[in-house]
């Protein structure tokens, strides 16, 4: 099978904190891929190791193909990998239409096509009536969606979403849901980290759960949910015994 | 790249030849040769507030030490002519290169700070270059140069005796910089030193090379502040370290682009207009009451700060500076 994302043995360590352990999963080209975990299980910093905002410790991150640990941030959104933060990084000074703007410039240096481009993506994300409101005055689910519209705009093919269900009713959750079918149905590959289950099952191909900084299993929604090890992360020790 | 720059912008064109026509006018009929100075000033002001707005106002990376640009701009064209005989219109570019090749060398390391740890170090650099530069004996040292070239033709060596000629000069200099600033305005590069300025985690995580493109904004906004030191330096046709490399100097650059507006294509050239105006009026008529002409400029800076954070640019409504903008999308 094609395979988009390789992490091969990935540690991060911020000095005596191993925050990433041994981590080695795949993600097929076309897949949407759930990261689940308790808080503080290292979904965020392996998020992070992807994107190229901190470099492994050891370990390495193959993305189509071609090494892309050592890589800066920068040149690996130029080269497919879009992300969203957990906290939204929106441009509050600037508009809506602006802020993809600047994501749509990253593979355009026509200013007509760039915007062209935005239209496209707003349309896609349903954002088009915001276009001309400055992202300063956005609700949260408003700047969520903003979020993964500027990573769209890059033309990812691997876009990597940080919670962006978070802090979301369930009718914000279903259409927020919604949007990642859609960008997984333009041919976009996604990996996602969720706390919300149920969520994470219904969206995801497979699921990757990290406890303690470690992958604990990789599998279908269906043989993580049932898995007692998964359970007994989630739940506690104690609970699954009792369960039994 | 921009095939409808005239066409989007046609509103802002039109208030740009009605000021320019009133830039024009307006000598002619004030035949005061102190407003004829002043308004010379307030155009070195404005090219300078405009340089600094690139690096400090659109990139929003604060620094204080541009008067090292500013001195660098107004020595070079200064020596040039005093030591080899050479013509501004030669040496004023040769300064924009001596300034950008300096602020490629000095911004590597120094732009890798944040805030205001990079504030104080451009301060610090600009010091260091004052006292450099007085113990300059070659060039001068703190006595400084005369650059007055006798028996030269005036437009060759830009040394006028009619003063409006500097005025009429200066003008066309800071035209060009507004026209590059308003085309760069909207143009990807600028986009990108925004996107810098307002998160730049958010800026790599679109791609945006952040240390590459504060180092472009930074040579540039060197550049043409050096011009403005170029300029300066023509007026008054004297150089000194004590003059051009002063604390004082890199603030009145860092206010002159605040108080017309950070990071608007206008606001530098308010705020030369506000702050040159009131510091040589200030300066004449309270100037012999020790002290007096400095306590009234800077109550009268405070008091336009705190009423109008935004610039004097905020006061004539998002129009100007957004307006624009906003037509494009």
């Amino acid at each position: 099978m094609d395979h988009i994302l390789v992490i091969e043995q990935v540690t991060k360590r911020f000095g005596g904190l191993v925050a990433n352990e041994d981590i080695s999963f795949a993600v097929t080209t076309g897949e949407i891929v759930g990261v689940v975990g308790p808080n503080g299980a290292g979904k965020t910093t392996l998020f992070n190791l992807i994107s190229g905002e901190f470099a492994p410790t050891q370990g390495t991150v193959v993305f189509c193909g071609t090494d892309i640990t050592a890589m800066k941030a920068h040149v690996i959104c130029q080269r497919g990998i879009g992300r969203t933060f957990q906290i939204p990084q929106s441009l509050d000074d600037m508009m809506v239409y602006e802020n993809v703007l600047v994501g749509a410039l990253c593979k355009r240096k026509n200013m007509e096509e760039a915007l062209a481009h935005v239209d496209e993506v707003l349309a896609l994300c349903g954002m088009t009536e915001l276009k001309t409101v400055y992202a300063g005055k956005l609700n949260v689910p408003q700047k969520k969606r903003l979020e993964i519209a500027r990573a769209m705009a890059t033309d990812p093919k691997l876009l990597l979403l940080d919670e962006t269900m978070a802090g979301l009713t369930a009718t914000e959750r279903k259409d927020a849901v919604s949007l990642i079918r859609k960008i997984n149905a333009t041919g976009v590959s996604i990996l996602t980290i969720e706390h919300n289950m149920d969520v994470v099952m219904s969206v995801s191909n497979r699921v990757v759960v990290l406890v303690s900084g470690r992958v604990l299993l990789v599998g279908t929604p269906e043989e993580v949910t049932s898995h007692p090890d998964v359970i007994a992360a989630y739940l506690g020790g104690g609970a699954n015994q009792d369960g039994q | 790249m921009q095939k409808n720059f005239l066409k989007t912008n046609r509103g802002w064109f039109l208030g740009l030849a009605v000021g320019v026509a009133a830039a024009v006018l307006f000598p002619q009929v004030v035949r005061v040769r102190f407003v004829w100075n002043l308004l010379t000033l307030i155009l070195v002001w404005a090219i300078v507030g405009m340089g600094w707005n690139v690096i400090g106002g659109y990139c929003g990376q604060v620094s204080n030490g541009h008067s090292l640009f500013y001195g660098l701009g107004a020595y070079t064209v200064g020596l040039a002519a005093y030591k080899f005989k050479l013509s501004p219109w030669v040496s004023i570019w040769i300064g924009v290169l001596i300034s950008m090749t300096v602020a490629f060398f000095v911004g590597k390391p120094l732009l890798r700070l944040k805030g205001h740890v990079f504030a104080i170090s451009t301060m610090a650099l600009s010091e260091c270059a004052r006292i450099i530069f007085i113990n300059w004996k070659w060039g001068g040292g703190a006595t400084g140069v005369y650059i007055f070239t006798k028996n030269a033709n005036e437009w060759a060596f830009m040394q006028f005796k009619n003063p409006l000629n500097y005025y009429y000069l200066f003008l066309v200099f800071a035209l060009a910089v507004l026209l590059l600033i308003k085309y760069l305005d909207k143009s990807k590069f600028f986009y990108y030193l925004r996107t810098i300025k307002g998160n730049e985690t958010a800026a790599e995580s679109v791609g945006i090379d952040t240390a590459a493109y504060k180092l472009r904004a930074y040579m540039l906004s060197a550049a043409i502040v050096s011009i403005g030191g170029s300029l300066y330096a023509q007026f008054i046709l004297y150089i000194d370290p004590s003059m051009l490399m002063t604390l004082n100097v890199s603030m009145m650059i860092v206010l002159t682009a605040v108080m017309g507006g950070v990071g608007t294509v206008m606001g530098p050239i308010l705020g030369a207009i506000a702050l040159t105006t009131i510091s040589e009026y200030t300066r004449v008529y309270l100037g012999r009451f020790g002290g007096l002409d400095m306590v009234l400029y800077g109550v009268l800076v405070i008091i336009i700060v705190l009423y109008c954070p935004g610039g004097i640019v905020s006061l004539l409504g998002r129009r100007l500076k957004f307006g624009a903008r906003r037509g494009k999308a």
